[in-house]
């Protein structure tokens, strides 16, 4: 399939287009006849209306387990099984990270064990120091926030893409045509699109390196760089790809890819996912009063 | 020389006005309350069509109070010399805040107690207000409350001060920071729904189908996205309510219902004065939200509070929104991330009780050799006299 992709993208740049179709669709049916369509390869995803780009606009949701952990992983208990029993168990799945391994340094692949360890722990004098930021209502930051288990929302316009998260109420803002330089770190990074062809190409850089990548203490470190591509491959798919640079932390870049599903229920909206007050006992539960608790 | 007519006369004061304005640094912006209309500027419209609201807008400037002074009754707007003398003494004093909310906080710094001066609404969260130069519109308005025509926020209902009441009675007995429940909904870093018409700046979005106000404020970037399709309400209560909006004319009219109940802080959260920052009880508000665009640089806005459980009547303020340039930073405020004056404040509560609870230990401490001796005394005698 990927490979397939890329002799398609290369014919794109060079062939004409017809030419392109059919050998894609030829392509297609000699590899497997039952599947049909492939998404990306002769999909032409409607246009923005006043621009010559793939219109985005939607709200989408991932469906991985890539949350709980980016890499493959079996099933796992949930943190408090003997209060919530089933509730809150860890899916297994195959995981979203290419060829399953991400390429630690080996005093960062000691740190991500020690996140693991300490994900639930709280030190309120220190709230950065340990524990997973999600499970504390903070910015998920960048790719986390586009695999959480929850649905976001894509508004683009002609000059500007905003996504709305449902979780913590975050959001980020992609510049397509006002590229500059972060004026500052934060958790969901600064993002400058770009156009490659059908594909929306967005730089992430500026992230204040507090961010995890799921529940089982995956990280990167301020100098984090994501590259992330958009593609819509049907009416209903966005295939997503981002591959992940820090050369603090790992050793070479890495990828990660899933599918991004448009929500289709008539009735779909983004509501509240607004969690700060659900954390605040979690949080600042160790400095109330002793009367009071 | 005959009287000119009066609309000449106001255009040759604000060209007037203008060149005092220029030369004290302050741009004048283009007149609202229906300016754009009779020019020849034409609403520009997004590529499907809608009229196209979108940039970084705030406040501006006008000069004008919330709430009209009592002796100009139910005037509505200011002669051209008064105009004039207002934005004459605006080039010389100190900009007075607009919002009756600000300026309440402002009286509050001043007053209080020798520990707190210094404290209130300055300290690190000075660094988050801006101070450059705002863009100035010169208005004659007498207040932004146009709706009722006393141009006051109409009185509270005996309802909603009686709940006030009742806060205040279950809070008698806790301290500032008990829990984070005795601290406001800010300081929680939770943005009530009111945040959405008082933010300091805002980015308009429109994308087919959808425009999106993204508020700059202190504690939120949260973006309120306002379907345009008369898609029908769910009527899931939320912090910034449901909002579902559409085009009268030019006019982006925005109706927002289903607010969450707790917006207003809940059973015993303290206040200095129970008026700031009380938007209301949230489960009855409708907020109604107009925006037009009167020249390229200026969206008439207005948003009318209609909450028949808090005040007695709907109220409704008029406020010109001034575009920014596209550089005006809107950035992340994470502020729940960085909430390290909650940490504070609960850690300083607690310290504040173990001292006075060892206070209390050394005192009765203090106390013990003299009970000792009292009970040496009357043994003694017991000994000696008792048999």
């Amino acid at each position: 399939m990927v490979l397939k992709l890329k002799i398609c993208a290369g014919q794109r740049r060079r062939g004409s287009i017809p030419s392109l179709l059919i050998l894609t669709f030829a392509v297609s049916l000699l590899a497997n006849p039952a599947e049909g369509q492939q998404p990306g390869e002769s999909y032409q995803a409607p246009r923005l209306p006043g621009t010559q780009n793939p219109n985005l606009n939607g709200i989408w949701q991932a469906l991985t387990t890539a949350n709980w952990d980016i890499l493959g992983d079996t099933s796992q208990p949930a943190p408090f099984p003997e209060l919530i029993g089933a509730w809150g168990v860890q899916p297994s799945g195959p995981g979203i990270v290419e060829g399953n391994e991400i390429p630690y340094r080996p005093e960062a692949l000691a740190k991500k064990r020690a996140n693991f360890e300490n994900r639930l722990t709280i030190d309120p004098q220190n709230i950065h120091e340990s524990g997973d930021p999600e499970a504390k209502c903070f910015l998920p930051g960048v790719p986390r926030a586009m695999y959480q288990p929850y649905p976001f929302q894509i508004l683009h316009t002609s000059e500007k893409i905003l996504m709305a998260f449902e979780f913590a109420s975050a959001s980020r803002v992609i510049e397509l045509t006002n590229h500059e330089e972060a004026p500052v770190t934060n958790w969901m990074g600064w993002s400058n699109g770009s156009w490659d062809q059908d594909t929306l190409v967005v730089d992430v850089t500026a992230f204040n390196g507090l961010a995890w990548l799921d529940r089982s203490g995956n990280f990167a470190g301020e100098n984090l760089h994501v590259v992330e591509r958009y593609t819509l491959s049907s009416p209903y798919h966005i295939q997503y790809e981002a591959t992940i640079e820090d050369p603090d932390t790992f050793t070479r870049p890495w990828t990660i890819s899933f599918p991004l599903y448009r929500r289709m229920e008539e009735n779909v909206e983004l509501l509240d996912m607004k969690c700060v007050e659900f954390t605040e006992d979690y949080l600042y539960g160790t400095l109330t009063k002793e009367t009071s608790r | 020389m005959t009287e000119q007519p009066r609309p000449c006369t106001v255009g040759l004061l604000l060209t007037v006005f203008t060149v005092v304005l220029l030369g004290s640094g302050v741009i004048l912006a283009q007149s609202s309350s229906g300016s754009g209309q009779g020019n020849n500027w034409m609403a520009p419209r997004t590529a499907w069509g809608d009229p196209d609201l979108q940039g970084k807008w705030t406040f501006a400037t006008t000069g004008t109070p919330m709430e009209r002074p009592n002796e100009l009754g139910d005037r509505e707007f200011l002669t051209p010399e008064e105009v004039a003398a207002k934005v004459e003494a605006a080039g010389n004093a100190e900009a007075v805040p607009e919002d009756p909310e600000e300026a309440r906080d402002e009286t509050l710094a001043a007053d209080a107690r020798p520990t707190e001066q210094g404290i209130f609404g300055q300290e690190y969260n000075r660094f988050w207000v801006i101070e450059t130069e705002r863009n100035a519109t010169a208005w004659n308005r007498t207040s932004l409350v146009i709706e009722p025509p006393n141009g006051k926020i109409p009185p509270l209902t005996l309802a909603a001060v009686e709940r006030l009441e009742q806060r205040e009675s279950a809070r008698a007995h806790r301290g500032e920071a008990d829990t984070w429940e005795d601290r406001n909904l800010a300081e929680r870093c939770i943005s009530p729904g009111r945040i959405r018409f008082t933010a300091s700046g805002r980015e308009i979005l429109q994308a087919p189908g959808f425009v999106v106000i993204r508020l700059d404020a202190l504690n939120t970037n949260e973006p309120v996205i306002v379907p345009l399709d008369g898609q029908p309400r769910l009527g899931i209560r939320r912090w910034m309510g449901e909002s579902r909006g559409h085009w009268e004319g030019n006019t982006l009219v925005i109706e927002t219902t289903n607010f969450l109940g707790r917006q207003d802080g809940g059973p015993v959260m303290p206040k200095r004065s129970p008026l700031i920052r009380y938007l209301g009880s949230g489960e009855g508000l409708t907020l109604y939200e107009r925006f037009t665009r009167v020249g390229p640089n200026t969206i008439e806005y207005s948003y009318t509070v209609e909450d028949p459980m808090v005040y007695v009547t709907p109220y409704t303020v008029l406020r010109p929104l001034t575009k920014e340039a596209d550089d005006y930073l809107m950035p992340e405020s994470a502020c729940h991330e960085g909430n390290y004056g909650i940490v504070g404040q609960l850690s300083a509560a607690r310290v504040d009780e173990t001292y006075a609870i060892n206070a209390a230990r050394e005192e009765a401490a203090s106390r013990q050799s003299q009970l000792q001796e009292m009970k040496q005394r009357a043994q003694e005698w017991q000994r000696t006299q008792g048999r």
